[in-house]
This record gives structure tokens, C-alpha cells and sequence, in this order.
């Protein structure tokens, strides 16, 4: 039987399930210290994280930062502009109720002094959007050093990773919204769901901001990508959740080697090559009008190695 | 005027004046000098020591330079944070590197004794973490050391550089808190404090917290911290602990508690107690001062004051920021109160800007590049320690031991 652990980290409960075998709370436990770690050094809401003092002194000028934030934040420029700015971390203003910034550079990385500067009015960091991925590709690096030979950790069920398979199955079954629900076979690899919804105040509503118009995204839709790195799961999910199916053919393009799915009108849309997603019901239209998105993926598991 | 302007304008007229005569202390980041820079080397990059780098990097005057661990995943996680830095394996070859002059130690604490000796007689400055040593003899060592050394020698006491605490301890050696009725202090954290580990050798080494010939336990490794920071504020050391250990939830094997509780008796008869505990984190960290006036509680982020009913009310209390904790009051310490009082930002004043780490590093900056005081004094720091050593020592005998003014002495 698989035992699972638990904590609270940037704002969610973290589960990770291991293999019953000695030591497996000191390896859930480490994978915890990294949680915290990083949620220390990147919440948008803590004032002492490294995050609240960019977003505190680099309007005014160049601000040091550690190589590995250094490495980050270079990370998160790379894919907005890959996402063609779908994905934008820069946009923490709108979290307070302020604008988005306007088009171009959003701030300036100096390598040789290990410094970064808003490069205009408006700018504030919210790396809300890849945090809880970057730290599970920090796990899965760590697990690798433990040996951890099996292994599903997840972030409030929207960003995850598995390693290998349960026991006597070839993949971790991942269901994903129920109207209508599609499985994700996932092994040896990370997921992220991200959603949006049209009638606030709604139960399990997104909360996705269109980084251009600084408002709420206003249509119904859930993305799911499984891709070898978590945080670019993460980053590539909030952007397909923006700008929904029409850009699967654009992801397509950039970046083949990621799978996504995404529901929009009731019915699932894959990526050219589906890889992990069960093609029943990508091919499947909810047989109900209307009905509740739900963001949550439910963790499913077979025979009794989840449940 | 209404009644919201004329509040606004008291807080930053009225509040101003009485905040600025009891606030001694800043939280803002301070600014070195441009260009002032301090080659730095970290021995130990596990927890400790990467949180460490994390500040570092926070610093432009920080130039890590240097990391170093004897395990190799810990220092790649060092280097993670610090890219351009050399990694060594051996403390001694990064202690002697000439790019390297401040050495931070953040290794198992039985082995920090050589390299602080080393580190002082290669003329680096040096910071060490808390508790400086696992034995009497070798905290003396240390502390001698440090007291001998012509450059920067810092400890981990880390409430000594907190500006909340300094402003706390401002109104307790003011009187505010009048007599002492009794102090507590508590540790809980929900964690095994196991280290995973593919093969026994790295187990061991990386579990040393929970080795009992070399570890202090939690008495030790947690609670000489906080209790340096009764010893701060009233400026003594307890003559006698007694105290308690058992696993209430890791029966996985170790031998050193999971839960200890303590009871630490003053020469005066003031009593502090203790507790610590790996098996449930309710409340977290904290440290309390209780007096006949007021009750001072302080979370290393945060700390509070609440007053008694007959206490004496001071003109700035009627403005401060005040937090309600079930049927208690609590009055916010701020600290940087002066400022923000004068730009009607007091609340955003609540909880520190920075971690009580960045504080600590930071002073350590200031008093190498500056010429500041250090903020902890070896004697002080080596008084702490034996009062850990004593605690432990209380926890694994079940005897009360004594704390003599020869194990005190440096």
C-alpha cells in the first residue's frame, strides 16, 4: 500500500505518495523542506520573500538577486515570449486591483552583476503561475539523488508529477474535470491544469487575469499540459487557458514535445500528438448543457494503489 | 476635519513624536557603501546554509565566492545559489582560499570548533551558527577564539540582530514589562528531522541532529536560540534545568525525543520554561516575557505587547496597530515605526520586511565592511550555549543539573 503525506505550501496541500518502505517520511518530508523553501524565497504575499523585495525596490533600480532567482526569472522572460505573452509574470498588479503593465520589456536581467530592474511603471512579479512547478522540478531532481523509484506528488491537485507507475499499472490515472472528464496516463512526467470561468462568484471559478486587458478572462475553459518540466507545464497551461484551443496549433508548432488538452464548448481538443490523454474522450461531447467547470483533477487511482 | 484625517494627521503628528522616541531601530535594508564588497565562503550548504546563501544573495556587498559540503547533493544545491562560486569538499581548502575573507559556518554544530579555530587563524572574519558547540570545552574554545580574534567573529544568535527584538527589548529594559512574573519559549514544527539518505554512511552523517553522542536534541539545537533571547532581555543566565524528554510521534527507531519540556530556575526565582516538540507545529516558534505591567510575546517576524488593565498607558499606545488574539489585545511592535508613522503606513509596518536571518547577515556585513559593534558578544554566546549543554544534559539524565558560574566562564 502506498502511504501519502501532506503539507501546506504556497497557498494549497501538497500530497506525496510513495511506496510504504522505511525512511519514506524523511523523502516526503524532504520534498516538504523544498515546498517551503521556495515558498519562502517567492511569495508574492510574504514581505519577506526574495519576490516581495524585488517587487519593492526594483522600480527604483537594480536590485541583487541569487544566481538561482537569477536563472528563474531569466526562465519566466523566455516563455512569455513564447507564449507570446499569454504567460506573464509581471503582471502582480492586477492581483491588487492596479493595471497591467504596457507592451514591452518588463525588466532588465544584468547577468554580470546578478541584478534585475523593472524596465517600467506597473511592473510587479507574481510568479504564482510557475512557483509550485519549479519547486516539483526541484523534487523530482531530488528524488532522483534518493533513488525514489515510484512516486506522485501534487500541488491542490492542479500541478503534479509522477514518477514511473503504481504498482501492477503502467501509468498514473489522472482525471481531469467531469463534463466530460479526461484521463491523463501519466508516467514519468508532470502535469498542470489551469482554468477559467465566466460567472464569478461561481464555485470553483478560474481566476485566470488576461495579462493584456488586466481583467478576468471571460469564457469557459480548462488546459491541461503534461510535459517533462513542471514549471513549463504550469506556464503553458495558464497561456492555453487564455488563449484556449485556436493556439494548440501555435503550441503545436513551438513546442512539439509537449501534450495539451483543452476543454472549451464542452468538448476536449488535444495537441497534434495526444500523447498521455485518453482519446475516448477527447473524441467524447458532454452530453449536458452548461453544468459546473471544475479545475480540479481528481486523483484516481486502480485496483487499491490510490484510492 | 474629519474624523479620519484627524486620526491620520494624530498618527503621523502625535504618534510620530512618541513612536520616535521609542523606536531605536530600522527594518529597511541597509544601503553599503557602492562598490563595498566582502569575498565570501559558506561551509555547509544544507538548510542552514543555503537559507544563508538566499540572504547573501540579497546583498550586493555579499560576494559568495566560495561553497562547501561534504555531500555532494547538498552542494549542488549551494551552488545553485550561487553559481560562480568555487566548490570545495574540504572546509580547510576553502578556508584557505585568498578570494575567501568572511567564512560562514552552518555545519553540524560538534563540528564547528575546528573550523572556527582554523578560520580565526587564517584572519578571516567569521559568522557561525547557533549553538556554537556541543561541549562545554569546545564552546570556551570557540568563544576564546572569537574574543582573541582581530577581525569580525558573529554568532547565530540571530534575535541579537532582529529589529523587532531590539525594539521589544528597548520597552522591557525600559521597565515597561515591570517585574518579571516568568518567561516561556516554544518550538513545534511538524517534521521527523530525518534526513533521506541512499546509503548508511550519508544517513548517518546527514542525521546527525539525531545521533545522541554528538547531537543536542531539540533542548539544545532549538532552545539555546530562543533562550538567548530571555538571556538578552534580562541580562542573566538561569542557575538551574531540569527537564523531560519522550517520543510522542517518531517511534521510528531513534533514540533522542521527538518532545521536551524544561524548567529553567533563576538565582532571583524567576522560572522559565521550555518546550519543543517535532509531533505538532500549533503555534510554531515564539518566545514570551511575562510581567506585572505587560506580556511581551515575540515571533521572530512579529511580536506583540499586551498591557494589563492597571498598567500605566503611554501617549503612542492610543495610535498603535493592535491585533485581537481570542479575549487579548495585542499592541504590534513595529519596528522602522518613526517612518512609516509619517507616511500614515503603519500597518503595512506589521511583521518584518526581511527574515531574522537577512538581519543577522546583514549586521555581520555592516561590522566587516563598517566597523559596526557585533551584534553578539563571544561571552554571551558561549553563556547560551552551556545553558543548551546543561538542558541537554538535563533531558537525557532526568537529573536537574546546575549551571555553575566555572561551566559559564570563559
Amino acid at each position: 500500500m502506498p502511504e501519502r503525506f501532506a503539507t501546506h505550501a504556497m497557498g494549497t496541500r501538497f500530497e506525496v505518495i510513495l511506496d510504504d518502505v522505511p525512511g519514506a517520511r524523511a523523502i516526503a518530508e524532504a520534498a516538504f523542506d523544498i515546498l517551503r523553501e521556495q515558498h519562502q524565497r517567492l511569495s508574492f504575499f510574504e514581505s519577506g520573500s526574495h519576490l516581495s523585495r524585488v517587487n519593492r525596490e526594483a522600480p527604483a533600480g537594480p536590485v541583487p538577486v541569487d544566481a538561482e532567482l537569477f536563472d528563474l526569472l531569466e526562465q519566466c522572460e523566455s516563455l512569455r515570449l513564447e507564449t507570446r505573452g499569454a504567460f506573464d509574470i509581471a503582471t502582480g498588479a492586477t492581483k491588487v486591483g492596479g493595471p497591467p503593465p504596457g507592451p514591452g520589456p518588463r525588466y532588465e536581467l544584468d547577468r554580470a552583476r546578478g541584478t534585475i530592474r523593472f524596465a517600467q511603471p506597473g511592473v510587479l512579479l507574481d510568479l504564482g503561475g510557475v512557483a509550485k512547478g519549479y519547486a516539483l522540478d526541484l523534487i523530482r531532481e531530488e528524488f532522483a539523488q534518493l533513488d525514489v523509484s515510484r512516486a506522485l506528488v501534487h500541488g491542490g491537485t492542479s500541478s503534479g508529477l509522477a514518477i514511473s507507475s503504481p504498482p501492477e499499472l503502467d501509468a498514473w490515472r489522472i482525471r481531469v474535470g467531469d463534463t466530460p472528464p479526461l484521463t491523463i496516463r501519466l508516467r514519468d512526467a508532470a502535469f498542470a491544469v489551469s482554468a477559467t470561468n465566466s460567472q464569478p462568484g461561481a464555485a470553483g471559478l478560474g481566476h485566470l487575469i488576461d495579462p493584456e486587458t488586466g481583467g478576468p478572462v471571460t469564457s469557459d475553459r480548462i488546459a491541461v499540459i503534461v510535459a517533462t518540466s513542471a514549471l513549463e507545464a504550469d506556464a503553458w497551461a495558464t497561456a492555453l487557458a487564455l488563449r484556449g484551443r485556436s493556439s494548440l496549433a501555435d503550441l503545436d508548432g513551438r513546442r512539439p514535445t509537449l501534450h495539451a488538452a483543452v476543454l472549451e464548448d464542452r468538448a476536449w481538443r488535444a495537441s497534434r500528438d495526444p500523447g498521455p490523454f485518453d482519446l475516448a474522450a477527447l473524441s467524447t461531447r458532454s452530453p449536458a448543457a452548461g453544468g459546473t467547470l471544475d479545475a480540479t483533477p481528481s486523483l484516481t487511482g486502480h485496483g487499491a494503489s490510490l484510492s | 476635519m474629519t474624523h479620519t484625517d484627524r486620526r491620520s494627521f494624530l498618527v503621523q503628528t502625535g504618534g510620530l513624536l512618541a513612536a520616535a522616541a521609542l523606536v531605536p531601530s530600522s527594518a529597511a535594508a541597509h544601503v553599503f557603501r557602492a562598490g563595498a564588497a566582502v569575498g565570501i565562503g559558506v561551509i555547509g550548504t544544507g538548510r542552514q546554509g543555503r537559507n544563508i546563501l538566499s540572504e547573501l544573495g540579497k546583498l550586493e556587498a555579499a560576494r559568495i565566492v566560495a561553497v562547501c559540503d561534504t555531500d555532494d547533493l547538498r552542494l549542488r544545491g549551494g551552488q545553485r545559489r550561487a553559481s560562480d562560486s568555487k566548490a570545495y569538499s574540504s572546509a580547510s581548502d576553502l578556508i584557505a582560499d585568498p578570494g575567501v575573507e568572511a567564512v560562514f559556518i552552518a555545519t553540524p554544530t560538534h563540528r564547528h570548533r575546528a573550523m572556527v579555530e582554523e578560520a580565526v587563524a587564517a584572519g578571516k572574519h567569521v559568522y557561525c551558527e547557533a549553538p556554537i558547540a556541543h561541549t562545554v570545552e569546545d564552546s570556551r574554545a570557540i568563544a576564546r577564539a572569537a574574543a582573541g580574534s582581530s577581525k569580525v567573529v558573529q554568532f547565530g544568535y540571530e534575535g541579537r540582530a532582529n529589529p523587532v527584538y531590539s525594539l521589544a527589548r528597548s520597552f522591557a529594559v525600559s521597565g515597561t514589562l515591570r517585574e518579571l512574573v516568568s518567561l516561556h519559549a516554544q518550538h513545534h514544527e511538524k517534521s521527523s528531522w530525518r534526513s533521506p539518505a541512499n546509503d548508511a554512511a550519508r544517513e548517518k552523517e546527514l542525521n546527525w541532529k539525531l545521533d545522541p553522542e554528538v547531537s543536542l536534541g531539540l533542548e539544545g539545537e532549538t532552545g539555546a536560540v530562543q533562550l538567548d533571547v530571555h538571556e538578552w532581555f534580562i541580562n542573566k543566565s538561569p542557575v538551574r534545568v531540569s527537564g523531560h524528554g519522550s517520543i510522542r510521534l517518531h517511534n521510528d527507531g531513534r533514540k533522542m525525543p521527538d518532545t521536551v519540556h524544561l524548567r529553567l530556575e533563576y538565582a532571583d526565582g524567576l522560572v522559565a520554561t521550555y518546550e519543543s516538540s517535532l509531533a505538532n507545529s500549533y503555534g510554531g516558534r515564539y518566545e514570551i516575557l511575562h510581567g506585572a505591567d505587560a506580556t511581551m510575546k515575540l515571533a521572530w517576524s512579529h511580536g506583540w505587547m499586551f498591557k494589563e488593565a492597571d498598567a500605566p498607558t503611554q501617549g503612542w499606545e492610543v495610535y498603535a496597530n493592535r491585533q485581537q488574539f481570542h479575549n487579548d489585545e495585542g499592541i504590534t511592535l513595529i519596528a522602522d515605526a518613526t517612518k512609516l508613522a509619517s507616511q500614515g503606513k503603519l500597518k503595512e509596518g506589521v511583521g518584518l520586511p526581511y527574515s531574522s536571518t537577512y538581519y543577522a547577515v546583514e549586521a555581520f556585513l555592516k561590522s566587516v565592511l563598517e566597523g559596526a559593534k557585533v551584534v553578539t558578544d563571544p561571552g554571551d554566546a558561549h553563556r547560551s550555549t552551556v545553558v543548551g549543554i546543561a538542558a541537554h544534559e538535563a533531558v537525557s539524565t532526568g537529573k536537574a543539573i546546575d549551571i555553575t558560574d566555572a561551566m559559564m566562564a570563559l
